[in-house]
Parts: C-alpha cells; structure tokens; sequence
C-alpha cells in the first residue's frame, strides 16, 4: 500500500521527529513558554529555570520571555506588586499508541488519533524578605492614615506618580514545577484570509498531577489550560507547506507565471483515508491534495 | 526510521515535472563552411506533453515527450562555380604543339545564392529518457563553481542560503532522429532554383548557361555532393554534420540533471513564518533521501538536534 | 541579380567577330617559329596600351603563353625599358585575347634581331601564315564565315545549336577548320553547341570574319525566362511546356 495511495502529497512526522522540532521551538521562541515581569530582562538568572534559547534570539532583539504585569498585593493604599514567572519546560509529545508518556488515570488512555503532551510548569514569585517589608510598613501606615485635606507630613516617599505599582525588588524567586499532562488533537483550519490551510492543536484535557486541595488543583488545571488554549496553542500552528518541506513552493510560484495557481489543498475524509490529519502509529500524518487552476 | 517523511504520487510529480520542462528551452545558431557551401541552423525548440512512468527499480521513465520546432531555420549558401565557355585543347600536327584555347567565363564576381527556409513545420521528433533523482547539498559559503556551466540554463539565480537540491539526472536519452519528409526536399531544391534562376537572365541566355552547366538541379546536387535525394542529405546534415541532436541531449541532461532542481528544500527550513516582529521558526534538516516506487516519489530526512 | 555579381554581357551580346579587332570570344595565335627577340604592341581601339618584349628561346621555356587582352592597361611604356618580358619556346603560341569588355584589339609583332625590323604579326592586316584564329560562339543560330585573303574569298557556314534536353554540353570541345589555298575552308560547314569554338588555321595571310546571320529563335525545350522548374531526381518526368522566352533584355542591349 503506497503513501500516496488517496492523495496527491502525504507526509509524516514521527515522535523523535516531532520532540525535535518541539525543542527549535522552544528555543526559537521563548517568549511563547516564559513568561515573566519586566524585572526579569536584566536578571534573567534569577528565573527559576535558565532559559535556553537559539543564538538568532538574541541577534535579532526578540525577547526571552513574554513580559506580565507583577501580581499586585491587595489592600495597599499604593499599588504594590510582586515579581513572578511561569515556564514552560521538559515538553514531550507522544502519538498514538500511547507509549512514550504514561497519562494520569484522570485523563485515561490516549485514545486512537490522539497525541499525548507533557511538560513541566515551574511557578515562581518573589518573597519579599523581611527587611524590605518592614522598611515599608512605615511608609505604607503613613499613606493608609493621610487624608486629602491633611497633607502627608514626615517621612518622604520616594517621588512618584499616584497609582504606578512599587514593584518590590527581588533577590530570588521561590520556585516549584508542576507536572502538566494534556491529552490534544490536531485539524486542519483557516487563519485570517490565508488560503492555505493550517496544521492546529487542539487541547482535550488536561491534568496537573497531585495537588491537594482538589479544588486547588482545579483551578490551576483552569488557569494553565486558558494559557494553552488561548495564549500558547494559537501561536503554535504550522501552515500545510511546511508539513511537506515547502517542496512545492517552486511549483507554485513558476505555475503563477505559467498561468496556473497551484494550491494545497486537505485531502477530503473518505473510507479509505478516514482521518486527515491523522495521528496513529506514532507518527503524525497529513494527506494533501495538489491542486491546478488555470488562472 | 526517518523523522520525516513526504511521499510525491506520480501525478503530483508531472504537475512539478511539467511546470520545469516548459521552461526548457533549446536556441541555437551555427553554420559550417564545407567548402563548395556553407549550410547552417537557426532553431529554437520546447518540450511539451510526454508521460512519466516510476518504476520500482528507483528510476523515471519519461516518454513520448514531443521536441516543438518553433523555430527550424536552415540556411544554406551556395558558391555557384565558374561558369565559362570555350577552353579545351586542340591536337595540332607535328610540329605545332596543342594549342589550348582561352575559357571566357559569364559571370564576373563570385557568384553564390543562399536560402533559409523555416522547416520547423514539417518536422516532428520525440524524446524520451530515463533519470534517477539525485539529492545534492548547495553550500551557500562556498564560492560559486567557476566557470558556471548552469549559467545559461539555471531558471532561478543561486540561493544565498543552504539547500537541500533534488535533481532528476538522467542516465539515457533518446532523441527521433531528424527525418525531413520529400517535401522539404523539393522544397530545398525549388527555393535554389528560384534563387539561382535570379542570377542569370532570361531567354536563350539561360538556355544556354543551364545547358552548360546541366540543368540546376544538377549543379546544385554537384556543389552540395548529394546522389541522389536531398532530403536524405539534409538528415545526415542535422544528424551528423552539425551534430544538433548530441547538443539537444547534451542540453536536457544538463538542465534537468545539473542546473534545475524539480523540487529544493531550505536547510534550515522554516516551519513557522516570522509574526509580530519574532524571528521565523526553521528547522535543520539531515540527511534527505530520494527514492521512487513504481508509484510514488518517497522523500525521507531527519530533523537536526 | 545579386550585387556582388556581373554578368558578362558581351559573351552574349558579341555575334561578329573580325581578327582584324580582336574582342571577346576571339583569340588569336601567333606561333613564333624562330628564336629570337620580339616586340610585342598591343592598341585597342587605335591606342597603344601595352608593349612588352616576347623573347622566344630554343629550349627551356613555355610552349604556349595566354595573353588576356582585357587586363591590360594604364599607362604604356613608351620605351623597352620596363616594359613585361615574356618566354616562349621556339615553335610555341602566344594567345591573345579578351576576356572581357567591348574592346576592340589589334596586335603587332615585330621581330628585332635582324638588320631591318621585320613585322611578323599586323592583326589589323591580316593572320599570317602558320597563325591561328579561334572564335568561341554562343549565340544559338546560323554563322557565316568569310575570309579575305590575297589568293582569293572564302566561305563557310558555322551552324550553333543547344544540345538535346538531357545532353550535358562540353564547350571545351573545339572544331578545326583549314584555310587553304585562294582561301577556300576545309571543311566549308560545321556544327557546334553554344559556348563551343571554332579555331581556323590559316595556311596564307587571311583576314577572317565570322558573324550571326540567322539567330535560332526555336530555343529547344523549356526553361525559359522564368515559370515553374523542372522536377528533379533520376527518372525525373520531362520538362513542361516551353513558356515564353523573355527575349527584350538582350535584344535591346545588343542594338
């Protein structure tokens, strides 16, 4: 039975492949796994996990993490913030049949045209030591007992406009890594009024493993599958070109000149090629049409 | 086992195949001085139609792919030799010696005729050749190759990046020999006639200068060295002579097997396009590998660490 | 007709010939039978053009020199000092002729060895004795030779024609015709195919004259002035019918 038995094009990944291209990824675009304040761009040491990033990052002034707001610390009468980071590590992807990556019970057996994906989540915030908090507190109780028409007499704050958050300088992150397990699919989509059709990930679920209280675990649950589904799987879509090496890129520019459009297209679901993309067999594959228009 | 893989059916591949092909073009002008005349071509030519068969020893067979005269211009100069009346030698009696009588020759000058009919119509030819694919590494840090041979057939100018390069190298190709049908012969054989009865006026003059030198015909199968049909001289000019066919061949091998990747992969090849000002994802790739089943083209490479 | 080419025009359009003015088509031999030293002028049309010196050794040398007539000129030696010296061996041929032009040509030969200077050869008078006059006739017709001698007039027909369709024609095939005693022509009467020479041997001073006195207008088979040609090829059909012959081109020239 040939590859290209239903289709004009096929093409494949496998799973050492794919963890491979996962690694460039990662290391070509970190901002799309760290996260981090603004404090961090000149101390990206005091990360929990040293971010490892291709040398063309830096040529290219792209930045090493995704800069966040500090987490504010309620009930201070000056908005004062707190340094964090969440980090994305140690990502692995296992195709169907699951053999790579053992999921949790809660997320079952990876079920047929699925892919399983683990990774580690690292967390970190600054604990502000004891000498600064009670070098603050003076000042803080100083604004908490001013009123608007009895000025602030006494100890000078530093010079600032009202409501710009006194972020607290950090010495060190506490640190801690979750293990996070994801059940996800892939299909093909539209992007914008691109023509061509997109490679995406979908999430199915997702698993934090061991965090207790429940609902504490729920919530995180909560929270890290909104990263992944709103921040960080959107970015990763890969256009159909690419999943076959861009070798009818030539084709498609000469057809142009030639009169032709030459589009890629998804092979339709049929009987015989039931799922496109399809995951099985621990590889990822995609079954493409070639198509030619006269223009 | 590869980490990539990318299979090409056989129609996938004859879209690509057929996009490069019509951009084949053959043009080419010489002539020859063979003496008593000089004959030369002016042609251009394209490759159209052809079918294109995998086979399950790992090469392509392509057939019947149709070599279009667009242009077939056959120049052919005559040098028309001294036409002259009187000469020859008279036996006198002892003790007179022979006396040979002057020649008196018609035209003064050099006399010639040349023609350049158009026979692209009139001759149809085919090729076929069967090729391997042949992956090659374009190092872009290296100088480019001097002299460059590809220059004047390389569709697109040399990649400044690395490439993966898969070329269709052929080991045989077979060309129809030329093979003029009788009108082009007596096509050949009127345009001279016209173009030598142009020389030489009318009336008894041309009687009798067509008298001594034979008939036109004649004279032209005596400077051109032909016995018999023209068309048959004209075959063995193109075939052999001018050698146009080992240059034809010469010329698909090169495109195809040396200058023109049918398909090239950027090494590092970028995965996921530039976005808001970050950089390209690209990724290295090893080790590609080229093969054919008797159905498919089969790609395999590997992803760098 | 292509620029690079000129027809010569007098082979065509020369139908009289007189070996008192040489033209083209007619050459006259002078055989020099005595080794000695001769001076050698050449006038056309009355004028001097050319003197050179012939001397003529007993051995050692050329026994036929062809002198064309046409490629003389410029300025005459008026002296024998860097005038041309030509060699010829005793018993040999000077041919004189033109090749081209509408020239009108006398030759004399003086012999100067002697006491007194001989006179060997006036052309304008006559062709000596042992001297030989040829004349190479295109024109397809009816020729009639008269020759004028100090014994007497003679007269010949020349009959020119174009040799059958398919007959390749050798113009270098000459016919010889004596002229004997009270001038008479041996034989009186000759055939011959167009471009082909008659060569009369004088065996008494004798002015000849050869001239067209009946053109053969009934050119032989087609391929005339124009229309389709003959098919080519072994066993090839014959020729079509004869079209009509654009004859105004040469007939106007030659009045």
């Amino acid at each position: 039975m040939a590859f290209t038995d239903h289709c004009s094009i096929f093409a494949s990944v496998n799973e050492e492949g794919i963890n491979r291209v996962a690694r460039h990824i990662m290391r070509q675009r970190p901002s799309l796994f760290n996260y981090a304040t603004a404090f961090f761009r000149e101390r990206p040491k005091l990360l929990c996990v040293p971010i490892d990033y291709a040398p063309e990052v830096k040529k290219a002034g792209n930045p090493l993490f995704a800069v966040q707001d500090p987490i504010p610390v309620p009930g201070t009468p000056t908005p004062v913030g707190l340094n964090w980071s969440l980090q994305f590590t140690k990502l692995a992807i296992d195709f169907h049949p699951g053999n790579a990556i053992a999921l949790p019970p809660e997320l079952g057996a990876l079920a047929p045209q699925r892919l399983a994906l683990r990774a580690a989540a690292c967390v970190g915030l600054d604990c502000p030591p004891d000498g600064v908090i009670n070098e603050l507190i003076p000042r803080l109780e100083a604004l908490n007992a001013a009123s608007p028409d009895k000025p602030f007499t006494g100890i000078a704050l530093p010079p600032r406009q009202p409501k710009e958050t006194l972020v607290l300088p950090t010495r060190e992150l506490l640190c801690f890594c979750l293990e996070v397990y994801a059940v996800a699919h892939v299909e093909w989509g539209p992007i914008g009024d691109d023509e061509e059709p997109w490679l995406k990930v979908r999430l199915d679920g997702l698993e934090i493993v061991d965090l207790r209280p429940q609902p504490m675990e729920d919530l995180i649950e909560c929270y890290v599958k909104t990263v992944l589904r709103l921040g960080i799987l959107p970015r990763l879509a890969t256009p159909m070109s690419a999943m076959i090496l861009n070798i009818t890129e030539m084709l498609q520019d000469k057809g142009l000149d030639l009169g032709k459009k030459v589009t890629l297209q998804p092979t339709p679901i049929s009987a015989d090629a039931p799922h496109n993309p399809a995951v099985e067999q621990d590889q990822l594959k995609a079954f493409i049409n070639l198509v030619v228009e006269e223009v | 086992m590869a980490h990539l893989n990318v299979a090409v059916s056989e129609e996938a591949f004859r879209r690509s195949f057929e996009l490069l092909q019509r951009a084949l073009v053959f043009e080419k002008a010489d002539s020859k001085d063979m003496g008593a005349f000089t004959a030369g071509y002016d042609v251009k030519a394209h490759l159209e139609g052809g079918n294109i068969d995998f086979r399950a020893d790992n090469s392509v067979l392509i057939d019947s792919l149709d070599l279009k005269w667009d242009r077939l211009k056959f120049s052919l100069g005559l040098d028309i030799p001294e036409i002259c009346v009187g000469g020859g030698c008279i036996n006198m009696p002892w003790p007179i010696p022979d006396i040979c009588l002057p020649r008196i020759c018609i035209f003064t000058g050099d006399p010639d005729v040349s023609i350049a009919p158009d026979l692209s119509s009139v001759v149809a030819q085919e090729l076929s050749l069967a090729a391997r694919f042949t992956v090659r590494y374009y190092d872009a840090s290296l100088p480019p190759p001097s002299p460059d041979l590809c220059a004047p057939l390389r569709l697109d100018p040399l990649p400044d990046h690395n490439q993966w390069q898969l070329y269709l190298d052929p080991e045989w190709i077979d060309l129809d020999l030329f093979d003029f049908p009788d009108i082009v012969g007596d096509l050949i054989e009127n345009a001279l006639t016209n173009a030598v009865k142009a020389l030489i006026p009318g009336g008894w003059v041309r009687d009798v200068i067509l008298a001594i030198i034979g008939g036109i015909a004649d004279l032209i199968r005596f400077i051109l060295d032909i016995p018999d049909k023209i068309e048959e001289w004209l075959n063995d000019l193109f075939n052999i002579s001018f050698g146009l066919l080992d240059l034809i061949g010469q010329l698909v091998g090169e495109f195809l097997g040396r200058c023109n990747p049918v398909y090239r992969l950027d090494d590092p090849l970028e995965i996921m396009p530039a976005s808001n000002g970050l950089i390209p994802v690209r990724i290295p790739v090893r080790n590609l590998a080229a093969g054919v089943n008797d159905v498919e083209l089969v790609l395999q490479a590997d992803v760098g660490a | 007709m292509k620029k690079n080419l000129t027809l010569n025009r007098p082979v065509f359009e020369q139908q009289a010939f007189d070996s008192s003015a040489l033209t083209v088509l007619a050459t006259l031999f002078h055989r020099f039978v005595e080794p000695a030293d001769y001076d050698l002028t050449v006038r056309r049309d009355d004028r001097v053009i050319h003197r050179a010196s012939v001397r003529v050794a007993a051995e050692g040398a050329p026994s036929q020199l062809n002198l064309d007539l046409a490629k003389l000129g410029g300025e005459p030696a008026c002296a024998r000092e860097g005038a041309p010296v030509y060699t010829l061996a005793a018993g040999g041929v000077l041919g004189l002729y033109a090749s081209a032009g509408v020239g009108r040509y006398a030759v004399t030969i003086v012999r100067l060895d002697q006491r007194e200077k001989r006179i060997v050869l006036d052309s304008a008078r006559a062709v000596p004795a042992g001297d030989l006059f040829a004349v190479t006739l295109v024109r397809p017709g009816l020729y009639q030779a008269l020759t004028v001698g100090d014994q007497g007039r003679g007269k010949g027909e020349l009959r020119v024609a174009l040799p059958k369709e398919g007959d390749k024609l050798r113009v270098d095939q000459a016919t010889l015709i004596e002229l004997g005693d009270q001038g008479l022509l041996r034989p009186d009467a000759a055939k011959l195919f167009s471009g082909q020479s008659v060569v009369f041997q004088c065996k008494l001073p004798t002015r000849i004259q050869v001239q067209l006195v009946k053109p053969d207008d009934a050119i032989t088979g087609g391929g005339g002035g124009g229309g389709t040609p003959p098919p080519v090829g072994p066993g090839r059909p014959p020729r079509g019918e004869p079209i009509r012959v654009r004859r105004e081109v040469i007939t106007r020239d030659h009045r």
